[in-house]
């Protein structure tokens, strides 16, 4: 293989793997603190890129309409906290109900926009003229560049929030121990409500990045799989290791599919998973990862 | 044998009923079954088909309907889900009891119901490309010998292996194409014969495959196949896949710099040019019409007069495909599946708004109809060819 399209092959597969890695930590956080897997994640990415859409109608700018629909996602991210998640766990109800109200959600999203928006499509409006930079033989797509930039900014950002703020520290307490704080006169309701907020943001993100980078349909959701799957393969619990994991994963898939074919693809790659977590059942990064919320 | 067990069972569970004794008796409405998908990725076609079938029956009905009889469409929303589209054939055969069933466009959904409308034997008419779909042994390699034919089943276009030829005949003979790679997804029966069918096409013509790269339906990031299509550099690309896999695969092969010309399926054609953009430009694909055919002027305008929009594509296949179920209901003077089913096998020329059908009995697929030849320029779809049909066939 020729250097420039192993050059290019890494790019792509760096750029996928960032919203690959966005969704882990979306999907992460809230794990860390509730200890269930939010499969509503994929709701929020939904609801947002559908978001992003109508909001770039009226405001066909790109900084705007981002702003705009990550806390918008956000928002979303509480409202589900409190509408679907906070009144059971206030009765106490055991984790498979909020697994079983999670997967719900997602569901309810779907069938909700297929539905009601699956007879038209929803492109977002150009924002860039020229879409691509030439760097010598490595052809550069500003989208999927612009994907990469705000992955990494957002991620380094929750980092330091994590690890320099009061709320920060309040979310890494909380994921060790949810009623030790609340012991301590930290309210962990809205605890709580900050991780799904965060998470909701991340959302928000990754359902604009891909509805701007592809296209909207009812079932953009459920390329968060990917990211719920990188947190797993990355060690649940550490979100630095999702964070690895999501970009391992992108620059594996590309690599793959243009070496092996997409369908044999994803047979190596789920069932490489599949060995690691046999041999390695707390993931890549485990417990030795530094960022643990 | 897994196949013919599962054809048994649902029949079993369904209690399959003879064709025929049902059906006699009925009086008031004739009645139709639809099922199209109304809520998935693929629900404007399915929108589109039911606008233009019930533009046909308003007109139909408002002239008295056939026999004295108005007509009643019957329908449910498959969701481009092969389980619901059987799920809907049999509900309409057995609950609803209706002689005659439109189906969904789709090719999956059209194999999976094709071995059960045989077997209950209540004819369906759809617009599915496949060709196994109506001649269920049909070999890859061996096209020119289909097999035997599903009797209840009917298709009404140009099928995958033929469209496929319309346009890599047209990229061969007209654009002086030598060379391709092309990108499809092989759980897409649709996708997957027409890739086979291209490709079958190019070696026959003595040129070039220079790459066949696949993806999983659901993806929609191909950055990694379109990078080594790039690396082979082939003269044309073809691509042939859903609206927004098209959408999402020539905005990438453009983002990539790929100068191959993009050669597209029948689902280039609108809302392919707001979904894509102008990153479709310089595309070229095969259509069933073109607006610019003087011959379409009266259905649009009444189209347009009854929707207050244009028609695209499948607006025209829901009025030809109601109107050719109407036409064998009328020559068969009757309402029993078979016997309207029996006058679509022997219907020789039926005049719908896109084109002449003639019902081939050995395949009951239509023969010889040609397709138009359209281009992207910029954002914009231009007719490059009204009526085309390559050589070798």
């Amino acid at each position: 293989m020729e250097t420039s399209v192993i050059l290019q092959q890494f790019f792509n597969g760096i750029s996928l793997g960032g919203v690959y890695a966005l969704e882990a930590v979306g999907f992460g956080i809230v794990f860390n603190i509730l200890k269930f897997s939010n499969l509503s994640h994929g709701g929020v990415v939904a609801i947002t890129a559908y978001f992003g859409f109508f909001i770039s109608q009226y405001y066909p700018n790109f900084f705007v309409t981002l702003i705009l629909t990550t806390f918008f996602g956000g928002f979303v991210g509480v409202m589900i906290e409190k509408l679907i998640f906070r009144p059971i766990r206030l009765k106490g109800a055991p984790l498979t109900l909020f697994l079983v109200n999670s997967i719900t959600a997602a569901m309810l999203v779907q069938q909700f926009f297929a539905a009601t928006c699956g007879d038209e499509y929803y492109p977002y409006p150009v924002f860039m003229k020229k879409t691509a930079l030439n760097i010598g033989n490595l052809t550069v797509s500003k989208t999927y560049l612009l994907m990469l930039v705000i992955s990494a900014v957002v991620l380094l950002l929750l980092s330091y929030v994590l690890r320099r703020t009061k709320i920060g520290i309040a979310l890494r307490a909380a994921s060790t121990d949810i009623w030790t704080p609340s012991l301590m006169g930290v309210n962990i309701d809205f605890v709580i409500s900050v991780a799904f907020f965060i998470a909701g943001v991340l959302g928000g993100i990754t359902g604009y990045l891909l509805g701007m980078t592809y296209s909207v349909d009812p079932f953009i959701g459920s390329m968060a799989l990917k990211g719920i799957l990188a947190a797993i393969f990355g060690g649940i619990g550490s979100l630095g290791g999702g964070v690895i994991a999501g970009l391992l994963f992108g620059v594996v898939e590309s690599f793959f599919i243009a070496e092996i074919g997409s369908s044999l693809t994803q047979i190596v790659i789920y069932s490489g998973i599949f060995v690691l977590l046999l041999v390695r059942p707390e993931g890549i990064a485990g417990k030795r990862f530094i960022i643990k919320a | 044998m897994k196949k013919r067990l599962f054809v048994l069972f649902i029949s079993l569970i369904l209690g399959a009923v003879p064709a025929g004794s049902l059906w006699a008796k009925e009086e008031g409405f004739i009645k139709i079954g639809i099922y199209v998908d109304l809520s998935s990725s693929t629900a404007q076609w399915g929108t589109d088909t039911v606008k233009g079938a019930k533009l046909l029956l308003k007109e139909v009905n408002a002239a008295g309907g056939i026999m004295g009889r108005k007509i009643a469409p019957i329908i449910y929303d498959c969701k481009m889900s092969p389980t619901e589209g059987v799920k809907a054939y049999t509900r309409l055969v057995n609950e609803d009891r209706v002689p005659v069933v439109y189906g969904s466009l789709i090719s999956n959904i059209g194999l999976a119901v094709s071995p059960i409308a045989e077997k209950l034997k209540v004819p369906v008419v759809a617009r599915c490309m496949d060709e196994r779909v109506t001649t269920p042994d049909f070999k890859l390699e061996d096209p020119e010998n289909p097999g035997r034919v599903n009797p209840d089943f009917f298709l009404l276009q140009p099928s995958s292996y033929q469209q496929s030829y319309m346009i890599a005949g047209f990229a061969i003979d007209e654009l002086h194409l030598n060379t391709f790679a092309m990108l499809y997804t092989p759980s897409n029966a649709y996708s997957y014969m027409m890739a086979k069918g291209f490709e079958y096409y190019v070696k026959k013509r003595g040129k070039k495959m220079v790459g066949a790269f696949d993806f999983q339906a659901g993806d929609m990031d191909y950055k990694a196949q379109l990078t080594k299509i790039k690396a082979l550099n082939p003269t044309g690309l073809f691509i042939p896949n859903y609206v927004t896999e098209n959408a999402n695969a020539a905005k990438q092969a453009k983002e990539l710099g790929i100068k191959s010309t993009m050669l597209g399926n029948n689902t280039w054609f609108e809302p392919m040019d707001k979904v894509a953009g102008p990153a479709a430009d310089g595309a070229y694909f095969p259509l069933n019409i073109s607006r610019d055919d003087p011959t379409l002027k009266g259905f649009i305008d009444k189209y347009k007069k009854e929707y207050n929009e244009l028609p695209r594509l499948h607006s025209f296949s829901g009025w030809d495909d109601v109107g050719f179920i109407l036409e064998a209901i009328r020559k068969s003077k009757s309402t029993e599946p078979q016997k309207i089913r029996d006058a679509m096998a022997s219907t020789t020329q039926y005049e719908g708004v896109i084109g002449t059908i003639h019902i081939d009995p050995k395949t009951h697929r239509p023969v010889g109809l040609k397709m138009s030849i359209l281009k992207f320029e910029g954002d914009q779809i231009k007719t490059v060819r009204l009526k085309y049909y390559p050589k070798d066939m």
